[in-house]
């Protein structure tokens, strides 16, 4: 079955090119020469703050808003121009578009009556898609009387009732509580693998495309980012937007000193050779390091530096903690940390106390600073 | 794997050849929607634009239809008795404006801000008026004030025929809209900024100018423009209760139906024009600035009982209720009158309406026909209109352009509509000519007169439905047509009906419009109502006006019992309504 293939394992023809598509309103160009391949079966998730032009990437594949310039090539046919009645997709939104008038069955039948099928069959694939989202039995509702997600389920019920080559999903999930959201995104996801069917999701909420997606196009201004797996992108942020967006991260700002090393503040930091390669010394450079990342167990393991630092404060989340680090009072190489309860335990830490801490160079991103980095925690 | 690396295909290209290519492969359904637009635009056109161009040609020509400039402007300037109305118009409209804003606002403050009983029944009395032709306060006000009036002596001496009688009739007239007007400004407040003020240990006094005030400005605004227009456009008040005070209204009538000049008539509704332009401009400007004013988060207020106030404000409303229900009253009772003021014992003669007009009741079915035409036919051209405007994917530009022309007859008066039509539609070289003095210009040019209300109100109530149906039903390869009719319709019901009343009962009040362009084949019963009392048969025009009232009550009661069984029956989906 097509679905159980991996969607990075082999490289197929893509099943949607974009290719330099822009879209200009009046003077603000909300894309600009975007390209891009989307795979056969794959979930790809358009990630970005409100107004990187997600949803009008999202719009111009579906034809609801035309490009400006660029091409679009579905399964090689050049779909660039056609109006969305002459594509190929189902479409859920953050707003479900329910019809309100009609009951579920009649919802998710909207796009069969169409199709001249017998009655018979309808019922059938009704049933079938009722089943297939978990309602069995809500035919007869009306949207009215039916929760959140149950209303996002019959939503995508009526989307897959054609059976469309591609899923396109526009915050599909923004709508619903946090419990209900968690819950959706994996039934969301099973259901996708199930069937295979190529799907592009249009989301604000990192955790959601990070847990959702095969990859992730990480989108600002209208251009791309990155482009890549969701652990790609989180280990591995192509630049410092895209680390400053996703996940937590600390910048410290520093310069680039000799030997491979970064002087921040007090603090002088040892990378990689290959990356310390790419800079020259008196560069100004932000170094990252995610909170996760901060070590203070078996310290010699790292072959680092290690950094005497105070806990300036302690704010408790549950299952972990974070904590506020710096070296002897140095506001340059603050430093956040996520320490789990275990190692709060063990180590005995609390605010005013001191450790020894690595920064494993491993773990170290590094950017040149242009000054656009803000060190906003 | 990246996003870039690719670019052996460049999508780059003039964006002119990328429209034309768009154009070409538009979909079926596409063309179907610019058909729509374009048909309604050109409707609205020809309807509209060409008449109010051909009435603006009008004044620049002598009677023969030879330019002549501005001399009509000049001759018209030039005349005392005329340049006179101008003043009294503009002293009247000034006046009742005050005066039914102060009443209005002062009884919407009752209905929203106190605890006083009976708020429910109130309001259902103040909206009487609206189901009566504007004549029928004037009628009656003759018979409460007249040489023979009831309480004549109240008046000190005044005479009724006159600015004294018409600003009390018009006061009649107006209030409803005014009133609705004042309660939506005072209804929509915010409940904490009154408790952030009790807190702060604000006086009572301080509280309702620095917080009530400013909170209803807009509102207030739009009800003094709204008062101001319809008062300097009337027609039916002055002609009736006028006497020798001249306005606008009554010059065109004069200059056009007495003394067939028709130049110097659209001269006249030129300059009745301006104020209400201006007025309209006014009202939009003050509109969009309310929209910024609400926010969704505001918390309702709710007053609480303070005896004073509360008693105060229900000896008020229960003395305006007087006014409204006495001026039908006295009407009803004039209608039933023998022989006014000799014989008061009850008959129906006077509603045989034959027996003193040959098309007395005739001209009552003409206005049963004219308004279910209007209101059948206007509702289907509006809900289209408004439909393609508001939920359109193509061509913006043209929606634009459609948008702006179903807002225009609101600044058109009646008056100035219809003598518009007659210099459009009465010239034989016109092939649209041939609906001149049918029924079919009566319910086109009524249609046109009320466009902009019902369509606003359309619009409103589709800008309500979730905007990506259309995008749904795209996905699922079902017509956009389709989906108007199985969703949009349904939705729509109840603003359907709603707007099928306005035009319902508009078409069976007005004069204005249609004074001009009716023919004895199918002139309509508020027509008849001024005809009757133009000859002296007050009594029948009482009679008249109180079956057109009649009417209009039942059709609204039709309109309420149809509302609460389509609740009931779609009670299942329908969660909210008005």
């Amino acid at each position: 079955m097509a679905a159980k293939s991996k969607a990075k394992s082999q490289p197929k023809r893509a099943f949607l090119e974009i290719r330099d598509v822009s879209k200009k309103f009046g003077d603000f160009t909300a894309l600009e020469d975007i390209s891009l391949d989307i795979i056969d079966g794959e979930l790809i998730c358009f990630l970005g703050p409100s107004g990187c032009g997600k949803t009008t990437l999202l719009r111009a594949i579906a034809g609801l808003d035309f490009q400006t310039t660029g091409r679009i090539h579905q399964r090689g046919r050049d779909i660039s121009d056609a109006p969305p009645a002459d594509r190929d997709f189902g479409i859920v939104f953050q707003s479900y578009a329910l019809f309100p008038n009609l009951t579920v069955a009649k919802n998710i039948a909207y796009g069969l009556v169409n199709r001249r099928m017998p009655r018979k069959a309808i019922a059938d694939r009704v049933q079938e898609l009722l089943e297939l989202v978990g309602l069995p039995g809500s035919d007869d509702k009306f949207p009215a009387a039916l929760s959140g997600g149950q209303q996002q389920r019959v939503a995508l019920a009526r989307a897959l009732a054609t059976s469309p080559g591609m899923l396109l999903l526009d915050e599909p999930l923004s709508a619903l509580d946090a419990k209900v959201r968690e819950q959706l995104r994996h039934e969301l996801k099973d259901l996708q693998r199930t069937l295979g069917i190529t799907t592009i999701m249009v989301t604000h909420d990192q955790e959601e495309a990070l847990s959702m997606a095969d990859r992730i196009v990480v989108m600002s201004d209208g251009r791309i980012a990155q482009v890549g797996t969701p652990i790609e992108i989180y280990r591995n942020p192509a630049n410092a937007y895209v680390a400053d967006f996703i996940g937590s991260m600390n910048f410290l700002h520093g310069k680039m000193g000799a030997g491979g090393q970064v002087q921040v503040g007090k603090m002088k930091i040892s990378l990689m050779d290959k990356t310390a390669k790419q800079f020259a010394k008196g560069d100004d450079v932000v170094v990252c390091i995610r909170p996760e990342d901060v070590a203070v167990r078996n310290l010699k393991q790292f072959k680092a530096k290690n950094y005497a630092m105070t806990i300036r404060d302690v704010e408790f989340l549950g299952s972990f903690c974070r904590v506020t680090l710096d070296v002897d009072g140095d506001k340059d190489a603050e430093l956040i940390a996520d320490f789990s309860i275990n190692l709060m335990r063990d180590f005995d830490l609390a605010r005013g106390g001191k450790l020894m801490v690595s920064l494993p160079r491993q773990r170290l991103q590094v950017f040149a600073d242009d000054g656009s980095i803000g060190d906003h925690k | 794997m990246s996003a870039s690396g690719i670019s052996d295909v460049t999508g780059h290209e003039p964006s002119g050849s990328a429209a034309l290519r768009r154009l070409r492969s538009l979909g079926a359904e596409s063309w179907i929607m610019l058909a729509g637009i374009a048909a309604i635009c050109a409707a609205l056109i020809v309807f509209l634009a060409l008449p109010l161009y051909a009435l603006l040609k009008k004044s620049v020509e002598d009677d023969k239809g030879v330019f002549v400039g501005l001399a009509n402007f000049q001759e018209y300037f030039a005349s005392v008795g005329l340049v006179q109305s101008i003043s009294n118009s503009l002293t009247i409209a000034f006046l009742t404006m005050i005066i039914s804003c102060v009443l209005a606002f002062t009884f919407a403050y009752g209905l929203t801000r106190t605890c006083m009983p009976f708020k429910r029944a109130f309001r259902a009395i103040a909206t009487i008026p609206i189901l009566a032709p504007s004549l029928l306060p004037a009628i009656s006000l003759v018979y409460l004030f007249g040489n023979q009036g009831v309480i004549k002596a109240l008046l000190f001496g005044e005479s009724i025929y006159g600015p004294i009688g018409i600003m009390i009739a018009m006061v009649f007239y107006i209030f409803p809209h005014v009133m609705m007007i004042m309660v939506t400004a005072l209804s929509t407040t915010d409940a904490r900024l009154y408790e952030a003020a009790d807190a702060l240990g604000t006086r009572p006094a301080r509280v309702f100018f620095t917080i009530t005030i400013p909170g209803a400005i807009y509102g207030i605004v739009s009800a003094m423009v709204v008062a101001f227009t319809l008062t300097i456009t009337d027609f039916g008040v002055p002609k009736v209760i006028g006497g020798q005070y001249n306005v606008l209204a009554t010059d065109i009538y004069k200059q056009v139906v007495g003394q067939q000049n028709f130049s110097m008539g659209a001269v006249v509704g030129l300059v009745l024009l301006i104020p209400a332009v201006f007025s309209f401009l006014i009202d939009r400007h003050v509109k969009k600035k309310q929209v910024a004013l609400l926010s969704a988060r505001a918390v309702p207020y709710h007053p609480k009982p303070h005896k004073l106030r509360d008693a105060g404000l229900l000896i008020f409303c229960c003395l305006i209720a007087v006014f409204l229900i006495g001026i039908i009253g006295m009407a009803l009772f004039a209608s039933l009158a023998t022989f006014w003021p000799y014989d008061l014992s009850l008959t129906l003669a006077h509603y045989d309406f034959d027996a003193v007009d040959p098309n007395g009741w005739s001209s009552f079915f003409n206005s049963l026909k004219m308004a279910g035409l209007t209101s059948v036919i206007g509702v289907i051209i509006i809900f289209l209109g408004a439909y393609l405007v508001e939920k359109g994917q193509n061509f913006p530009h043209l929606r634009g352009v459609f948008h702006m022309l179903a807002i225009v007859p609101m600044a058109v008066p009646g008056l100035v509509l219809g003598l518009a039509y007659v210099f459009f539609f009465s010239k034989p070289e016109n092939p649209l000519s041939l609906i001149y003095g049918t029924m079919a210009i009566l319910v086109v040019c009524t249609v046109v007169h009320f466009y902009t209300v019902s369509h606003l109100t359309m619009i409103t109530a589709l800008k309500q439905i979730d905007k990506e149906f259309e995008a749904v039903s795209a996905s699922l390869k079902v017509p956009f047509y389709r989906t108007m009719f199985r969703v949009h319709v349904p939705i729509c019901l109840p603003v359907i009906s709603e707007v099928m009343m306005y035009l319902f009962v508009n078409a069976m009040t007005t004069v204005s419009a249609v004074v001009f362009l009716y023919s004895p084949d199918t002139k309509l019963a508020a027509i008849t109502v001024l005809n009757l009392d133009d000859v002296g048969d007050q009594a029948e025009a009482a009679a008249m006006s109180m079956v057109i009232i009649a009417t209009s009550v039942t059709v609204r009661v039709a309109h309420a019992l149809l509302m609460r069984g389509l609740n009931a029956r779609h009670s299942a989906w329908r969660t909210r309504t008005d």
